[in-house]
């Protein structure tokens, strides 16, 4: 009887070993938890984990905090992960740490949001910067007929993506010889800011045909002031939000279309993008490639290191309903 | 009130900058001074106007409040939740306001009945709570909400905004309870000395708790007010809240040393931001200015009123 204990109990801890040794962990540390955004891709994260036959690890700091951050990779690499990827909340002061896991033997990776780009394997990127500047001005200029102005409400001023793809959105304004932006004002993380700004540039800019909300909070914000200020029809909101964000303003007229792409996929291919590296597999250069479980074709740029998502979703009343984050 | 402190108070400081901004915002843009325009403004006003109420208090009792922003997030999640889970619109409201009196109520008891210091107290509460409303929102923001929960921020009455109405009946009250009412008078007293004021038979403890419950009460009106503008309750809704209320009540002429300060001056405080942020924009000012000069107003007029006391006290 008790050799048979003892069978049974080195056999458990034997079976233990070797699962642990064959499931991956991987770790992705949003920028912060608690946003419906994030929460996307968790649940892409975990889909994926699923799927592929993986541990996901889902842990973050509750406000955008650098230090927290750090501390939480520290703590992961304390732990013994196999793959962290991380959105970083300073893309440079992120780079110490992620030497020090890439020193442990851990794949390091960015996704969302690059940093530490000298260190990390790769970027798992939703779209280039480019191709979400280009889809929002599409839209504006969509939305206003080709002529007419418009004004952007953004974050915080010194957010760096927020910051490119206004760039990259004015780049592609050239090619739009009669649209004029007439303002660009900021209003951090804050519905009620951005409200309060957006009824302040409807009242500055009454001929303005389309208002534009370039982070998950401004746009919503913008909706709502065009609501308020009684321009339903006359001005169009729009901008990078969450689909849940929009659904009602979408219900009351004040807008048609916004940009964004699918968070949840994004979650399943950084997933996908570990395990296969993990794998000892090199991404193919340049040419889509098949991610059974998600509804685009990435690519791998390996000059920057980049795997990109794909083309930038726009939302319109008849696929809206269709996306729950 | 005399004459000589009438001109050495900082209600005439504020109120004069502010003349001259509204001046200057309507002479360079004829859209500045309009019916539409004030009404953003003074809604703009409304939330932070209203929770300054309690702020003005707390720091004229020599304390501070950095909970104020986590008790308004609670007090959204619970109207949310409460809404979107079938309450009657009233009841909701209601009952969000009665959260953020319970929590004030909490920073009440630790301040006025244990002494603990109220920087210490709120602080922990601010974090504290920050984390309950991850929690209870479990991630997710509450974005559809019904109509009828909205008429604390979009309601009117004789076509004013009822945050608009809000804050001119708080305030209007207050700054009466605050000059004629005994408890009122308390207030001041306990920040100017408290061992006096107890040793003169009143009951410092109580006056303490009273101010930080009210905070927590008009931080709850406050709350309704932002989630009915806005229509939505987010993990980080009132984050900051409180940076902007403590702004306001010092612009104001509250002295942070206690003792000192109106509920007038804070709304006047609240104003002069407001105005200020609206005017920007109508100027089309870049934006990245408009920080910098709301730091220079804040030490200029503290500067200006320092000067002008110096030699005073």
């Amino acid at each position: 009887m008790r050799k048979l204990w003892i069978f049974l109990l080195i056999s458990v801890m034997i079976l233990l070993t070797v699962s642990s040794l064959a499931t991956y962990k991987i770790a992705f540390i949003p920028k912060l938890v608690g946003i419906p955004y994030f929460n996307a891709m968790e649940a892409g994260g975990k889909r994926a984990a699923k799927d592929l036959g993986v541990e996901f690890i889902y842990t973050g700091p509750t406000t955008d905090s650098v230090a927290k951050q750090i501390e939480i990779i520290d703590n992961l690499i304390t732990k013994g992960v196999d793959a962290i990827a991380v959105a970083p909340n300073d893309p440079a002061a992120i780079t110490p740490i992620m030497k020090k896991a890439k020193g442990k033997g851990i794949l390091t990776m960015t996704s969302d949001t690059d940093g530490a780009q000298n260190v990390r394997e790769v970027f798992v990127n939703q779209a280039r910067p480019r191709d979400i500047g280009y889809a929002v001005m599409d839209v504006v200029a969509e939305l206003m007929d080709y002529k007419g102005k418009f004004a952007i409400v953004s974050g915080g001023p010194t957010a760096w993506n927020l910051n490119t793809w206004i760039m990259y959105l004015q780049q592609r304004l050239a090619e739009y010889p009669d649209i004029e932006l007439v303002t660009i004002r900021y209003a951090g993380e804050d519905v009620q800011k951005a409200v309060d700004v957006g009824l302040s540039v409807i009242q500055a800019f009454p001929d303005i045909k389309v208002i534009v909300g370039m982070n998950s909070t401004s746009a919503p914000g913008v909706a709502e002031a065009v609501e308020l200020a009684g321009k339903v029809g006359q001005i169009w909101a729009t901008g990078i939000t969450v689909p849940s964000m929009m659904k009602e303003h979408m219900k009351k007229g004040s807008v048609k279309k916004f940009v964004l792409w699918d968070p949840e996929n994004l979650g399943y291919l950084t997933v996908w993008a570990a395990k296969y590296l993990l794998d000892g597999n090199e991404f193919p250069a340049n040419k889509p490639i098949d991610v059974p479980g998600i509804s685009t074709k990435p690519i791998y740029y390996p000059g920057t290191k980049e795997l990109v998502l794909g083309p930038p979703l726009v939302f319109t009343p008849e696929n809206i309903d269709k996306y729950n984050f | 009130m005399g004459l000589k402190r009438v001109i050495k108070s900082r209600e005439l400081t504020v109120s004069l900058v502010m003349i001259g901004l509204v001046i200057f915002f309507s002479l360079s843009s004829k859209r500045f001074f309009t019916a539409n325009n004030i009404r953003n403004i003074l809604l703009q006003v409304s939330s932070i106007g209203v929770a300054s109420i309690g702020m003005t208090m707390i720091i004229i009792t020599g304390g501070i409040d950095v909970s104020a922003g986590s008790i308004l997030g609670i007090v959204a999640v619970v109207l949310g939740k409460a809404a979107v889970g079938g309450f009657p619109a009233w009841l909701a409201i209601i009952l969000g306001i009665l959260v953020g009196l319970a929590l004030g109520s909490v920073n009440a008891s630790f301040v006025a009945l244990l002494g603990i210091p109220p920087i210490i107290v709120t602080l922990g509460m601010m974090s504290l709570l920050r984390s309950l409303t991850y929690t209870f929102l479990g991630g997710r923001w509450i974005a559809s909400l019904p109509e009828s929960i909205r008429w604390m921020g979009l309601g009117k009455i004789l076509n004013i905004p009822i945050p608009i109405w809000l804050t001119i009946i708080l305030i209007a009250y207050f700054s009466y309870f605050m000059k004629y009412k005994s408890l009122g008078r308390y207030v001041y007293a306990v920040g100017n000395n408290i061992e006096a004021t107890r040793i003169a038979g009143v009951n410092t403890k109580r006056v303490l708790f009273f101010v930080y419950a009210l905070a927590g009460l008009l931080y709850g009106v406050a709350g309704a007010i932002v989630v009915g503008r806005t229509g939505i309750v987010q993990t980080n809704t009132g984050n900051n809240f409180e940076l902007q209320v403590i702004a306001a009540t010092v612009l104001g002429g509250t002295s942070i040393l206690g003792g000192k300060g109106t509920v007038f001056g804070s709304l006047l405080g609240s104003l002069l931001i407001a105005l200020l942020s609206n005017g920007l924009i109508l100027l089309n000012v870049p934006a990245l200015t408009e920080g910098l000069i709301i730091g220079i107003l804040i030490l200029g007029s503290v500067a200006i009123d320092v000067i002008k006391n110096r030699g005073e006290e």
